[in-house]
């Protein structure tokens, strides 16, 4: 029966719903890879891994472990969700405010599988060293400006005291796996409707948007720039994948605004405004949201006013 | 659509913060077997489908099966360790937290479900529709030592590109694969054989063409995937003068396993 009626929808859908629903299909095949692989990981650092070995890493002067801070993505690579509950444990461990906005803002782009990803949809390019550069870049200044914060002022009582519980010895490797599993389970459900919502939503913008718009707002050097960023912010899609979203708009999007969405996107979204209002003050968590926003922005309408276009 | 993810959020943040700890918050025996429902259906879907019935194909560059690999083998590993979740908790132990809220499990199965509905047809003229191009990039020099017989049409696009001077295409003959495409202001005797192309997945297709002259060219369906043979001519097509195929034979085909060319 369930056969049937499949059947008959498949032979009677209009070619704009398969138009759609391959588009959202092709975004979410190609993704999901790299979704698993980064739950995968964030499972497998979640039950062998102790939050104190990230903190034995960090040099001590302000500017080197501020860099530090932004690069240590590659050896623990946690995606944004995940970077969260780690800077708040760090804090509490006395870790400079600076090194921990600046892990903060570029451990989402800063590690191997967004690397992989990027890699896979816009090949050796500026597109690929330019989200890597800008990330880099805004993340450690961004962290400067705290560097001379008191981490009293700036995090909220409970987000620096709460005491968060761990186990005290590391687990037995199949007790630690069977856990990692569980963790991954979950975070590949709580990214993957990110993901969905976001193919859809990219779908749905190729298949009904007119291009003539699309175009007109996309070429335009700064809007297009403002444009992705409220795009990214809005869509909350995991940084691993959300370098398959951006390669449907490249045709119709300047590559700054394409790069706006790579860099802005994953440190401030939807998602993160909520965990770092969980973590900072108010104020904070603004300056957090606006800071990354207006460099970005500069940077990237910089790149399209004064750099043929590339990608 | 924000209201309910951000619930979800707080609840998410607050799993993260307390990862270690054992805590029931009223994650019911129905979802956890329903979420490892959803990991096995697209596992299945993964294997299965697009990996040994070499659907991927339709969706993303060949180059990238690996991926599809992996995805099959960590969605299957997933599966698995779901399912002994759900019998754990059906013996009454304690599950790790709490999780799979009825939205994320709902949007999850959204492409499964999309997946079954939607039938199993590449992209074809309506994905070319306003991204097709009838001219490349010089490149491709690496078709230079290949039997012009067996250009598609992306090399062929290309070798015009090269050459100053397109007139030396002038009876050369071709032997081409595509499907029919067609906008309302062409001849009644001209229709562009074409091709997807798209160098990762679907999300960044766009379309080449190479136009073609057929007395009966209004009447083929468009999509209708063609085996063409015939000699180029210079002709007129979109106001510039370019080399255009002269059918001589002509043959309906199925659409191929591989239906794109990568650039």
């Amino acid at each position: 029966m369930l056969a049937l009626l499949i059947a008959l929808f498949r032979n009677t859908a209009g070619s704009s719903f398969r138009l759609f629903s391959t588009y959202f299909l092709g975004i979410f095949i190609e993704a999901a890879p790299f979704l698993l692989f980064g739950a995968f990981i964030s499972g497998l650092l979640e039950a062998f891994v102790h939050r104190d070995d990230l903190a034995r890493l960090m040099p001590k002067q302000v500017l080197p472990a501020t860099a530090m801070g932004a690069l240590l993505g590659f050896i623990f690579p946690v995606c944004e969700c995940g970077v969260v509950p780690v800077v708040r444990r760090l804090f509490r461990k006395g870790m400079p405010l600076s090194v921990g906005v600046a892990l903060l803002l570029a451990a989402p782009v800063m590690n191997p599988v967004v690397f992989a990803s990027t890699y896979i949809a816009f090949g050796w390019g500026p597109l690929l060293w330019g989200r890597f550069v800008i990330t880099f870049v805004v993340a450690v200044t961004v962290g400067l400006v705290f560097s001379r914060a008191e981490p009293a002022e700036a995090l909220l009582p409970g987000g620096r005291g709460e005491e968060i519980p761990l186990t005290a010895k590391r687990p037995h490797w199949l007790s630690g796996l069977s856990s990692a599993a569980r963790v991954a389970i979950d975070d590949f459900f709580d990214m993957g409707r990110f993901l969905v919502a976001g193919a859809l939503l990219a779908a749905a913008l190729q298949t009904f948007a007119d291009s003539r718009l699309l175009l007109e707002i996309g070429q335009a050097p700064v809007r297009s720039v403002f444009a992705m960023q409220l795009l990214g912010y809005v869509l909350s899609v995991c940084s691993t994948v959300d370098a398959f979203l951006a390669l449907s708009f490249a045709g119709s999007f300047s590559s700054g605004a394409l790069l706006a969405f790579l860099t802005y996107g994953p440190m401030i979204d939807i998602k993160s405004t909520l965990m770092f209002s969980g973590v900072f003050r108010r104020p904070v968590v603004v300056v957090l949201i606006v800071l990354p926003l207006l460099m970005t922005a500069l940077i990237t309408i910089w790149l399209n006013l004064n750099l043929a276009p590339v990608g | 659509m924000t209201l309910p993810l951000q619930q979800d959020l707080h609840q998410a943040q607050h799993h993260h913060a307390q990862q270690h700890h054992a805590h029931h918050h009223g994650t019911t025996l129905w979802q956890r077997w329903l979420q490892a429902g959803i990991v096995a259906g697209l596992a299945v879907y993964f294997s299965l489908d697009l990996l040994l019935g070499g659907g991927f194909q339709k969706y993303i560059n060949t180059e990238l099966e690996w991926l599809i690999v992996l995805a099959a083998v960590l969605l299957i590993l997933l599966a698995i360790a779901a399912v002994w979740e759900g019998f754990r908790l059906l013996r009454g132990e304690e599950s790790g937290h709490s999780h799979g809220s009825l939205v994320s499990l709902v949007i999850l199965a959204l492409p499964l479900l999309l997946a079954a509905l939607s039938p199993e047809v590449p992209l074809g003229a309506d994905a070319a529709r306003g991204r097709l191009s009838t001219s490349v990039q010089p490149g491709g020099f690496a078709t230079l030592q290949r039997d012009p017989l067996d250009y598609h049409i992306l090399d062929w696009l290309r070798a015009f590109a090269r050459e100053a001077d397109l007139e030396r295409f002038a009876g050369q003959e071709a032997n081409l694969l595509g499907f029919v495409y067609r906008e309302l202001d062409y001849p009644d005797d001209l229709f562009l054989l074409a091709r997807i192309t798209l160098s990762c997945c679907v999300a960044d297709a766009s379309a080449v063409g190479l136009p073609v002259r057929y007395p009966q060219a209004a009447e083929l369906p468009t999509d209708q995937w063609l085996q063409l043979r015939g000699r180029f001519q210079m002709g007129i097509f979109a106001n510039e003068r370019m080399p255009i195929l002269q059918v001589e034979e002509i043959t309906w085909v199925e659409p191929p396993e591989q239906p794109y060319l990568y650039p």
